[in-house]
């Protein structure tokens, strides 16, 4: 007895043997065919080929989106960087002065020397200076100034404290004012913590100047002290 | 056997013979031509659609390549761009304390120009943001005229007697302290 899966094989290879034939005499056949046919083939392009280039074009386009957005603030960063070395170019020699006056590392001698400058401008002779500690190298294990009791300088800035000591004859008020002025000018730019101006009376030992008078027997000579306390700032590297 | 085999091949549920006539066999037929337009359509639009992969594929791929060199460019220009926001950081110090600082000069010229003849000057202050002035006067009058005169000036909010004592070194002299607020920068 033959197997029975040799039996349906054989009976249904005669059936699809007969499609072609039944399908050129037989207009039901042919139609439930095409019919078939065309479901298959719209189902096999649907699950095949739509839907996976369908869901590849919706990332793609995603893709794109973002990019592009990425491709505007890449513009707009080198529109930028192109105007930054136009105003650099343009501005060279401020730049270098502003380096100047707001060095990477603290400098208390440029800012002596400034100083020193100005005093004997006005010829000032009696002056007296005292820098603050100044990190001279490495770094500032205090960040804010405010830790150390200081004015506070603006963000990102570091500075070295002094204390400037004056002494004028009463008569040059005015000169203290011109040089406080200029003070204020100088490159380096200061942060005044405390600015005081008193009379007193001292020896004239060295002096010169005129309004001398005698208290108790000794000669005294009225002068202006001027006190200027205040914090250099400068910007380290970081 | 042979006889089942010749019952088996009458059996047919579709009629033979006029089914293009029928309501089904219409309907099939309609089918049919719809179908087939239906099958053009899914395969113009798969090609479309591939197409159109190939040609955002493309896109991506040339904007990917823009994208680096732009960020190459911008790499390269690291360090030009540390340097300028150090000197816009830097610009910003200088303007901050030229802006809030540079005023002690005005307020010494002022004092001066509005300080009434008998009246002696003895210290002039300027401390977190405030300016103190001690001096000495023979009579409250100067006292009063040199107070209106500070509050006259524009550049000065306002203007109050913080202190007024006789004086410790000459007792028909009056000392004084007068307190000036800072809270704005005088016009140079």
């Amino acid at each position: 007895m033959r197997p029975n899966w040799r039996k349906n094989y054989l009976r249904y290879k005669s059936y699809f043997l007969n499609v072609v034939a039944n399908y050129e005499k037989r207009g039901e056949i042919k139609a439930y065919l095409e019919l078939v046919l065309s479901l298959l083939t719209i189902s096999i392009f649907s699950v095949f080929a739509l839907r996976p280039t369908l869901l590849t074009i919706g990332s793609l386009i995603k893709q794109i989106q973002a990019k592009e957005e990425v491709m505007t603030q890449l513009d707009q960063k080198i529109d930028q960087l192109n105007q930054s070395h136009a105003i650099y170019n343009n501005n060279k020699d401020n730049i270098l002065l502003l380096g100047e006056a707001i060095p990477a590392n603290a400098q208390p001698e440029v800012l002596a020397r400034q100083m020193e400058a100005l005093t004997a401008k006005y010829q000032i002779a009696d002056v007296n200076m005292t820098m603050e500690q100044v990190i001279l190298k490495g770094q500032d294990t205090q960040s804010n100034t405010v830790a150390r009791g200081k004015e506070v300088l603006p963000e990102g800035a570091k500075g070295y404290s002094f204390v400037l000591s004056l002494e004028a004859p009463i008569e040059n008020y005015s000169l203290l004012a011109d040089f406080m002025k200029d003070f204020q000018n100088l490159r380096s730019p200061i942060k005044f913590s405390n600015i005081s101006l008193s009379s007193n009376f001292t020896s004239p030992e060295n002096s010169t100047e005129s309004g001398r008078i005698t208290i108790a027997g000794q000669q005294k000579i009225l002068v202006l002290d001027m006190i200027i306390k205040g914090e250099a700032p400068y910007l380290p590297k970081n | 056997m042979p006889k089942r085999k010749s019952d088996d091949s009458k059996i047919n549920l579709i009629p033979q013979k006029g089914f293009e006539t029928t309501e089904g066999g219409r309907i099939l037929l309609w089918l049919l031509s719809s179908f087939r337009i239906v099958v053009i359509v899914t395969e113009i639009v798969v090609m479309i659609a591939f197409l159109v992969r190939f040609g955002l594929y493309s896109q991506n791929t040339s904007l990917t390549s823009e994208v680096k060199q732009k960020q190459d460019y911008i790499s390269s220009e690291a360090s030009f761009e540390k340097d300028f926001r150090a000197i816009q950081t830097k610009l910003k110090i200088f303007t901050t304390i030229a802006n809030t600082n540079n005023f002690m000069s005005n307020y010494l010229a002022n004092i001066s120009s509005h300080i009434p003849n008998d009246i002696v000057l003895k210290s002039v202050t300027y401390d977190q943001k405030k300016l103190s002035i001690t001096a000495t006067s023979p009579s409250e009058v100067s006292i009063a005229q040199f107070l209106a005169n500070l509050q006259s000036v524009s550049e000065l909010n306002s203007a109050a007697i913080e202190e007024i004592a006789p004086d410790v070194a000459n007792i028909s002299l009056l000392s004084f302290v007068i307190s000036v607020p800072l809270s704005s920068n005088p016009t140079q």
